[in-house]
């Protein structure tokens, strides 16, 4: 495990644009992350929201060892796990399809607005997919759907967290949402 | 999509969805949209999606259900009976996972609550391991019933068999599970009525747990179960799709319907997926498809699943027993148990050798009849009756004897053929020749019943009236020393290996004795004025009398062996084996003539062993062994060759054993249980067998732990005293068993105590040792029994506490 001084260094680092950074970063709090994964995985069911703010809240203190963080940082780390979080369920959809489940299996959802992507599907892996199209198109909106879907965050904390108001984030969340389901559900 | 274009969708969709009314945002698209459709597409896609996932029918409740402490997290399915959620306890007492009923009910008058509490009180008692337990219940603020059921987590029984590529036999066996379950429940007085897979799971460590037990008890019992969809038609039992009240016997015809779609991955009923499909099969006298399985399986299916409950398998226990018996490879009592089945079963496994059998068998039975009908002796058919039961039981018997599986067929040969001769002498008791073949009669039967050493039915008590009746009749035949001989042997068999009363065996030895010496060749080709029979049988007299002798010797060994004369024992076995020498090589190639020499080479054996020259011992052992095996390549079936083969399998391993090649034990051990486990599937009633097999497995359970291969070794000896105890517990007059019980429970002692589980290992010596002093004040205590049991015992039991005795 890294050092908090070290973790520091590397938020700071690649919010300043070193992409490798992130690398570096996703390799020191990993495992930490996946166990908040874990817990949401087998123990939400559909119909509940990712509850991990509080599990990675915590992560994030545990890691950095002190409350004395800018606002940036928190942001960043925000920002970061949730990005982390959409990768580790995107490795948990494809070991899951590897594995070949059997029939019968219960569906996975994120959030009650994506009861229709079963995590446990490749349906998630093309969610995956439009996502990182999304984002192309606009960076606010993916980063308003990580944190409030891959970290579970509420509207105001997901508001709060990125200098928005709470109709901006409803709005651009009933957009993107019927925007990824255009594009994964229109035949 | 340019982010241009991606601006303007975004902008116009976020437009559209704020004007509620259908139409006027139509025409706002169509105006914004006019030179453009492709966009106009693209926005009433979007809006349509919305549509789509915002819809409210696709949310999970908002609010949680709670019911008491209990606090639902999921819907896990709606059914017939309602809808069922898991939950969890909310009021902290403990961390507790459950799955909640809600009871679609008709009915929500008092009458119906009361029932509803009562029937809940007996399915709250339904206490057994593969159940799901009923753990509360109760009725909702707006009193709707409800049930709380322990959670469980699995597969249904079809797909867990699919993931796990069972086999026929394996998924039998993990079916038997459910049928254990279903007994334990009709025994306290409740049916399933709703068996099918998906009520059937398997956990993860494979086994089974019923789910839904009695639950549709619960709802209103008086209501026809498939209106109120409580019922699923492909498995329920025509008398229950006709609206008549549930039993155990529709549970069997659902059991049978389970089983046959388990085993053949299809349903025995095609079409009977609705309720109107399944009502007709329940009208109309349709009989399931053809399984396509193994005879008797399709037998047992078919039982299981007849129209009329009265035809099925009396209860789940006989279904379950059936099973095990097609298992096992022994008839089912689907088929027609007569003995024209048996017979017929037989003879498949024996196609050729058995036909001459059977015949034999029906004329007896034919000629039988006929003269008991005729009550009259006529001169022929007399001696022809005659002469069939004497080949039956004196010549037939001895081939058949040689098959596996046999032993129920000799017992009916010997039967029947003992009823003929019974008949026979009450109508001429005069005749001299007939009450000798009726006392030889008798000590056939009396061998097939319960005599040591004999493939045998394991019913001694049997055996010695049969013997009773040999001696009675032998009494007042002239020169019948012989087979009188014969009778003292066989009952000093019974007396000293089964009851362990040595004198008794003791006192019929010396009697058989006198009475060989009686029949010496002098006197036996000395003038006699008795019937013609009888000169025949002096013509084989010598044989016989040679053959007695070594059967004398054999059992005066083991006698010796008993009271631990062991010097004794060794010459006595050793001038057998010089007699042996001496016999008429017509003799000599007698299978019986091998077992006879390999029984004498471990008497002397053991002399060896017991003196502690192992080396010594072990080149007997081995010699009876490879002269027992080099027969088994003649007669690879021969059940009381495979019997004599593992006891020598049993003496080389000890001696192995004891020379420190204990790997080496270990294999003959193994080996020898194999060809045990070869014979017991053909002789599952054989006591001696049993008995041998169990000795086996303790020796074996012996040596893993001196390896300390222990969890090999506790699970084996474990088994082993239960199975014991089952046995002793089935029979509990019998001595023997109750002995063969205290040496398996002082051996378990002897492997916990090794796995530092010392109090429990008291507590099991304890146990033995009460065992041995209940012997003793019987007067059935042997020299063995002091040795090697309770000194053994003693001896172990010091290191245990102060308390103990």
């Amino acid at each position: 495990m890294s050092s908090s001084g070290e973790v520091t260094q590397l938020l700071r680092q690649w919010r300043d644009g070193d992409v490798a950074a992130f690398e570096q970063l996703t390799e020191a709090v990993y495992s930490h992350l996946h166990r908040v994964a874990e817990g949401y995985l087998q123990r939400e069911r559909p119909g509940h929201t990712l509850q991990a703010t509080g599990l990675v809240n915590e992560v994030f203190l545990r890691l950095l060892h002190t409350r004395d963080l800018s606002y940036a940082d928190r942001v960043h780390f925000f920002t970061f796990a949730a990005k982390v979080m959409r990768r580790i369920l995107v490795d948990y959809s494809r070991l899951r399809l590897s594995q070949k489940r059997g029939s019968g299996a219960e569906a996975l959802a994120l959030a009650p607005e994506l009861a229709w992507v079963n995590v446990d599907s490749d349906a998630f892996l093309d969610l995956d997919r439009a996502l990182e199209e999304l984002g192309q198109l606009d960076a606010v909106k993916l980063h308003i759907l990580e944190l409030r879907y891959f970290l579970g965050m509420t509207p105001e904390e997901t508001a709060e967290m990125l200098g928005l108001s709470r109709s901006t984030v409803d709005r651009a969340v009933r957009f993107s949402i019927s925007w990824l389901h255009q594009r994964l559900q229109t035949p | 999509m340019t982010p241009e274009r991606y601006r303007l969708v975004e902008s116009l969709f976020d437009q559209a969805i704020c004007i509620a009314d259908a139409e006027s945002r139509a025409r706002f698209i169509e105006a914004a949209t006019q030179t453009d459709p492709e966009l106009a597409t693209e926005l009433q896609l979007l809006l349509a999606s919305y549509e789509t996932w915002s819809s409210p029918l696709d949310l999970p409740p908002p609010v949680l259900l709670r019911v008491g402490p209990y606090e639902c997290v999921e819907q896990l399915g709606v059914g017939g009976m309602g809808t069922v959620y898991r939950a969890r306890r909310v009021d902290g007492q403990f961390q507790q996972e459950v799955a909640i009923k809600f009871l679609r009910s008709s009915l929500q008058a008092d009458s119906y609550r009361t029932r509803f509490a009562a029937e809940r009180q007996i399915l709250a008692h339904l206490n057994h391991p593969n159940i799901a337990r009923l753990l509360d219940g109760g009725m909702t603020s707006e009193g709707a019933p409800y049930l709380v059921m322990e959670y469980v987590q699995g597969d249904s029984i079809d797909q867990y068999c699919q993931r796990q590529g069972f086999g026929i036999q394996e998924r039998i066996r993990l079916f038997q599970q459910v049928l254990a379950a279903v007994d334990a429940a009709h025994r306290s007085l409740v049916v399933h009525r709703d068996l099918k897979p998906s009520n059937i799971l398997v956990n993860h460590e494979g086994s089974v747990k019923l789910l839904d037990f009695g639950a549709s008890q619960l709802l209103d019992p008086d209501a026809n179960l498939t209106e109120i969809g409580a019922l699923t038609p492909s498995y329920a039992s025509p008398e229950l799709l006709r609206g008549e009240p549930a039993s155990t016997a529709s549970d069997v015809f659902s059991l049978g319907v389970v089983l046959f779609e388990l085993l053949t991955g299809t349903r025995p009923f095609p079409g009977a997926t609705s309720y109107v499909a399944s009502l007709e099969r329940s009208l109309r006298d349709t009989e399931p498809a053809r399984s396509g399985l193994p005879y008797d399986l399709d037998a047992v299916l078919r039982k299981a699943m007849r129209r009329r409950p009265d035809l099925r398998h009396a209860s789940v226990a006989a279904l379950d027993d059936d099973l095990q018996r097609y298992l096992d490879g022994r008839p089912v009592s689907a088929r027609d148990p007569h003995w024209g089945y048996l017979t017929l079963r037989f003879l498949r496994r024996h196609q050729r050798a058995l036909v001459a059998a059977a015949v034999a068998l029906l004329l007896l039975i034919a000629a039988g009849v006929y003269a008991w009908r005729q009550q009259i002796a006529a001169a022929q058919r007399f001696e022809e009756s005659r002469q069939i039961s004497r080949y039956v039981l004196f010549e037939l018997f001895d081939d058949v004897s040689q098959l596996p599986g046999s032993t129920a067929l000799r017992a009916r040969m010997a039967q029947t053929a003992q009823q003929q001769l019974d008949k026979l002498a009450a109508l001429s008791s005069q005749n001299l020749d007939l009450r000798l073949d009726t006392a030889r009669g008798y000590n056939r039967l009396a061998e097939v019943y319960g005599v040591p050493g004999y493939a045998n039915l394991g019913r001694p008590r049997e055996a010695l009236d049969s013997l009773r009746l040999a001696r009675e009749l032998l009494a007042v035949v002239p020169r019948a020393s012989l087979e009188r001989a014969r009778t003292a042997l066989l009952e000093a068999r019974i007396q000293m290996y089964l009851f362990g009363n040595t004198e008794a065996a003791r006192a019929l030895v010396d009697d058989a004795e006198q009475q060989i010496k009686m029949a010496s060749p002098s006197t036996v080709t000395s003038p006699h004025t008795a019937s013609e029979a009888l000169d025949t049988i002096s013509a084989v007299a010598d044989d016989e009398r040679r053959e007695l002798g070594i059967h004398l010797r054999r059992v005066r060994g083991d006698l010796l062996d008993f009271d631990g004369l062991w010097a004794q024992e060794g010459d006595n076995a050793r001038q057998g084996l010089a007699e042996l020498d001496a016999w008429p090589q017509a003799l000599q190639a007698r299978p019986a003539y091998a077992m006879h020499r390999a029984h004498l080479l471990r008497q002397s054996g053991n002399q060896h062993y017991y003196e502690k020259h192992y080396s010594r011992a072990l080149a007997d052992y081995q010699q009876a062994f490879n002269l027992l095996e080099e027969q088994r390549k003649r007669h690879p079936e021969n059940p009381a060759l495979l019997g004599a083969l593992l006891s020598a399998g049993y003496d080389v391993g000890c001696t192995l054993d004891m020379l420190g090649s204990v790997p080496e034990a270990i294999a003959a051990f193994e080996n020898a249980l194999r060809a045990a486990d070869q014979v017991m599937r053909n002789e599952s009633n054989d006591q001696t067998l049993i008995r041998h097999t169990g000795i086996l497995r303790q020796g074996l359970a012996e040596l893993y732990a001196s390896q300390r291969r222990f969890p090999e070794a506790v699970a084996l000896i474990t088994n082993e005293v239960e199975f014991r105890k089952r046995r002793w517990n089935q029979r509990p007059e019998e001595a023997s068993l109750e002995r063969d019980l205290a040496y398996a429970e002082l051996a378990l002692g002897n492997v916990l105590s090794h796995v530092g589980r010392a109090a429990d290992a008291c507590t099991v010596w304890r146990q033995a040792a009460q065992r041995y002093h209940r012997f003793e004040s019987k007067g059935a205590m042997t020299a063995w029994d002091q040795a090697q049991g309770l000194g053994k015992l003693k001896e172990a039991m010091s290191a245990c506490s102060e308390g103990s005795r």
